[in-house]
């Protein structure tokens, strides 16, 4: 279709030279005609115009030029002389010249700019154009493209067109539809000024328009709506509503104060009204202040930016205005601070109990309530999601798998999971470690794997779940399984089993995480070298987390990590032995029972009580520290489970429950078995923050020596 | 029933660009080849919409607006403006006229149909 | 049938609407109207079933409305609601749910939203 136009362009500029011709050649017999002046006017003008239309672009630029000139011709600030006249039949050869050019070759300019040169040396000095000011005629087009991406915003638009609008053939309503396209748009029409019948002039505008426009595109989309008829309308478009407003209150302004802002009703009379205490739109339209009209649109603006903003606060948070970035130890900051508020939030409990002081105790707990709010509010801000390090763990699912020959994928699950951002980080290398050990010792070569009736692509699963005040990370692979008895061998041989115990097959595989342990065969670059499992053990209990392995020979192996959501606060249940306190995590521990003299007594020596039935083992703390005081006529078991084993836990008195704010020990303390840090009271004083497991397995290990 | 758009362009190759542009997107189209001819077409036949070009001989552009606008049958039609200028002189004196909008020449086959829907709604 | 109108036996006038109400014809239209409700108490249109309206349209309703109550006067319509005028009341954002100070503090019966 365009190489037709073209086509017909080259025919008709073809014509529109030969007229040209003719006329200049008439002119120089008659150069007053203006009729002819006004012919090589058209003349060049089509040929510029529809040149550009059909990328003639040199001929529309030159044309231009000549143009230009005739035009002051036809304005009388020049007159028809011979050398102008020889000019513009140079153009118009070289018009020719560069409409019949063959496509691809270059175009030769210096005639051109000759004859240019030559044209503005006629033109008197005061009436040369401005250089560069119109060579290219510019497009000039309501903007098009969606230009902004900007907020989303609500904005007040009130068009009132003039009256003549319509006769000039303009639809308000198309113009409206478009505003409608732009995004979510209320409109109302106002009808106030439309008269009787006596006076209506039928064929004006009587109608102005309130529209409520919410919409991403900026203020200039909403201009070029009205482009051909801003000179027709009285145009107010004010912005009344941001996402990127900081103040993300869900209300909306009063009534009162919208109609006050649109100009629709004066503060004075606002305030008249308010003082009669009555639903305050009524009264408006009662009174007669305010239209119904008038008061029923701003009505519409007040719902239309309470429900924009309201979608908008149950939006997911997504977009960049939702969210803020800054810098970890500013967080960092403030976890402490909570931390310091609480500790201090408990001495105010304690003293304010103390002194039974009613009010004092009331503001306590006012206090109390907010500091928890705090806390989980300051806590939940360090919560990132765990999938940016699965990802990574992809990447090397592949590369390992490409350097052993295997088939290996993975696969993942809960990426949303979160958790705290310092645990995530500290996750990482024990992570590598258990899938690196997946990959090597798990998962077979696809051969053998074909072998077994296995499908020759292993997978590695990978997945993150909530559980409690913990999340659990599992991973899993369809390899081969840990072989009981070679991992039993070992054990034997390096002397952490003995050759007759009966144990289980959970026992055998947490020999595993025993130092140095491995039964590889042959040490690959990957792993083998026996150094791993117990790493990954350590920086898991670091995280106050623990493992647990599962396998089944043949099918694949699971390690389940369970990781605490936090690692700066805890709840917690404080004990006292004798004038110590000590602090035990809440999660594990599930009741407390007395355990008195009696009951010491009946047990002949060994540590067991019987709670409801249930024989359960438990650890004296008090001799376990090595407190000499007296021991309490009545002392407290605190029962809590620990990996499936219900053990108890003996103190003094216990306390109550605690908020904790975990201090670290220092580098002095870092090998102690059995605290995991510790913390600071109210009254000021420090408490051990006991860590079960490890008590749990440092009692059980010294009794495999005694045996 | 499809819309009818007349075109008023003394170019052919224009007429010919703009009248296929048209029929592409669902438009009657009628040309008339200067002012005079489309103010005597529109004299006997109801169109939609009016596309002139300005410079045209015979009646210029802003006559055949002026025309229009007096006349009877498409006096209320909406009128564009195809328009070599840049600047707002000519843009002016066409509203002022009764145009209702305008396009500046050159221009792409989607910008026109976006100012015909702009207007047409 | 044209825009016109006829007196019935009991001397409502009826207008016709034609096929358009539109800038066209608001001229006439407002002058039947007007002179409909100048000769009788009650002026109801009927429309046709595909007439074409327009703002302009709107507007003479709207002011015929006023009118009639200013002279307490019965101004409305017979037959189905235009498809037209159902479309155009809700794209120009005409639709209202409040009573009319012009219509005698009543609530309207042209624009109480699309029906």
């Amino acid at each position: 279709m365009m190489e037709q136009a073209i086509a017909t362009y080259r025919e008709e500029a073809g014509e529109l030279l030969a007229e040209l011709e003719t006329s200049l050649l008439d002119l120089e017999e008659t150069p007053d005609d203006n009729d002819l002046i006004n012919r090589v006017f058209r003349a060049m003008h089509t040929i510029k115009g529809s040149g550009a239309m059909f990328g003639f672009d040199e001929i529309a630029g030159f044309t231009h030029e000549v143009e230009t000139v005739f035009d002051m011709v036809r304005n009388g600030k020049m007159t028809v002389t011979k050398p102008l006249l020889d000019l513009t039949l140079k153009s118009r050869d070289h018009i020719f010249y560069l409409l019949n050019i063959p496509t691809g070759e270059e175009v030769d300019r210096s005639e051109g700019d000759e004859i240019i040169a030559g044209l503005r040396q006629l033109v008197p000095k005061s009436d040369l154009p401005q250089k560069g000011s119109s060579d290219v005629p510019a497009i000039d087009l309501p903007n098009l493209s969606g230009d902004d991406l900007a907020n989303e915003c609500t904005w007040r638009i009130r068009f009132r067109p003039i009256p003549s609008i319509l006769m000039c053939g303009t639809n308000p309503i198309s113009l409206i539809n478009e505003l409608r396209e732009l995004g979510t748009a209320h409109v109302v029409a106002q009808f106030e000024d439309i008269p009787t019948l006596d006076e209506l002039v039928p064929e004006n505008c009587h109608i102005y328009w309130d529209i409520i426009l919410t919409t991403t595109r900026g203020e200039d989309a909403i201009k070029d709506v009205f482009i051909f008829v801003e000179d027709d309308c009285e145009l107010k478009i004010e912005l009344i509503d941001s996402s990127g407003l900081i103040d993300r209150e869900q209300g909306y302004k009063k009534l009162g104060d919208i109609l006050v802002e649109r100009g629709d009703l004066s503060p004075v009379e606002m305030q008249k009204v308010l003082m009669l205490q009555k639903r305050f739109g009524e009264l408006l339209v009662e009174q007669g202040i305010v239209s119904p009209e008038k008061v029923q649109s701003a009505l519409i603006e007040q719902q239309h930016v309470k429900s924009v903003r309201k979608e908008r606060s149950e939006a997911p948070p997504q977009e960049a205005a939702a969210s803020i970035r800054v810098p970890a130890e500013r967080l960092d900051q403030l976890i402490n601070l909570v931390g310091e508020m609480v500790t201090v939030q408990a001495h105010l409990s304690q003293v304010s109990m103390a002194g039974g002081d009613s009010t004092f105790i009331a503001i306590s707990e006012e206090v109390e309530r907010l500091t928890n709010e705090l806390r989980d509010t300051a806590l939940n801000i360090r919560m990132l999601p765990i999938g940016s390090t699965f990802s990574k763990f992809k990447r090397l699912v592949r590369d390992l798998s490409n350097e052993l020959g295997k088939e290996i994928e993975m696969e993942t699950f809960g990426a949303e999971t979160e958790l705290d951002k310092t645990v995530i980080e500290k996750l990482n290398d024990p992570l590598v470690h258990i899938i690196r050990n997946s990959i090597d010792h798990g998962i077979e070569m696809p051969e053998t794997r074909r072998a077994a009736g296995k499908p020759s692509t292993g997978i590695v699963y990978l997945g993150a779940e909530h559980s409690g005040d913990s999340v659990l990370i599992t991973i899993r692979d369809n390899g081969a399984g840990l072989d009981r008895d070679a991992i039993r061998a070992k054990a034997i041989e390096r002397g952490l089993l003995s050759a007759t115990a009966e144990v289980s097959d959970r026992e055998i595989y947490a020999q595993i995480f025993a130092p140095g342990f491995s039964t590889a065969a042959k040490v690959t670059s990957v792993s083998g070298r026996g150094v791993g499992m117990d790493v990954v053990k350590r920086g898991i209990e670091g995280l106050r987390g623990s493992i647990s392995v599962d396998s089944v020979r043949g099918t694949g192996t699971t390690i389940t990590l369970k990781i605490p959501l936090t690692l700066a606060i805890i709840d917690s249940l404080l004990v006292k032995i004798g004038k110590d306190h000590f602090v035990l995590p809440l999660a594990a521990i599930e009741e407390c029972v007395e355990l008195t003299r009696e009951d010491i007594k009946n047990s002949h020596g060994r540590n067991l009580a019987n709670v409801r039935g249930a024989i359960i083992p438990y650890i004296p703390l008090r001799q376990h520290f090595c407190i000499k005081d007296a021991r309490p006529e009545i002392e407290q078991i605190v029962i809590a489970d620990i990996h499936g084993t219900k053990v108890g836990f003996v103190v003094d008195h216990v306390v109550g429950e605690h908020q904790t704010v975990i201090k670290s020990l220092g580098k002095m303390y870092r090998d102690v078995k059995g605290v995991s840090g510790a913390t600071i009271l109210g009254d000021g004083t420090v408490a051990l923050i006991l860590d079960m497991g490890v008590l749990l397995q440092s009692i059980e290990q010294l009794e495999h020596s005694e045996v | 029933m499809a819309k009818v758009i007349m075109t008023a362009d003394d170019s052919a190759s224009v007429r010919q660009m703009v009248a296929f542009t048209l029929k592409q997107n669902g438009y009657d189209v009628i040309e008339a080849v200067d002012g005079r001819d489309a103010l005597t077409k529109l004299g006997s036949q109801k169109v939609d919409m009016l596309l002139t070009d300005l410079n045209m001989p015979n009646m210029d552009g802003i006559g055949l607006i002026k025309g229009v606008r007096a006349g009877t049958l498409n006096k209320f039609i909406p009128i564009v403006m195809l328009t070599t200028e840049s600047n707002d002189t000519k843009k002016i004196e066409g509203k002022s006229a009764g145009a209702t909008g305008w396009i500046v020449k050159p221009f792409k086959p989607e910008q026109l149909i976006a100012v015909i829907k702009k207007v047409l709604g | 049938m044209p825009l016109n109108s006829f007196v019935r036996e009991n001397g409502e006038i009826t207008v016709t609407s034609g096929d358009r109400l539109t800038i066209e014809t608001a001229a006439d239209f407002s002058r039947v109207v007007r002179e409909s409700l100048d000769a009788s108490h009650v002026v109801a249109i009927e429309f046709e079933p595909a007439v074409e309206i327009d703002i302009t349209g709107l507007q003479v309703l709207c002011s015929a409305c006023r009118s009639a109550a200013q002279t307490g006067k019965i101004f409305t319509y017979h037959g189905p609601f235009p498809q037209a005028l159902a479309n155009i009341i809700t794209s120009s954002g005409a639709e209202r749910s409040t009573i009319c100070k012009h219509n005698n503090n009543s609530t309207c019966i042209w624009f109480g939203g699309a029906s």
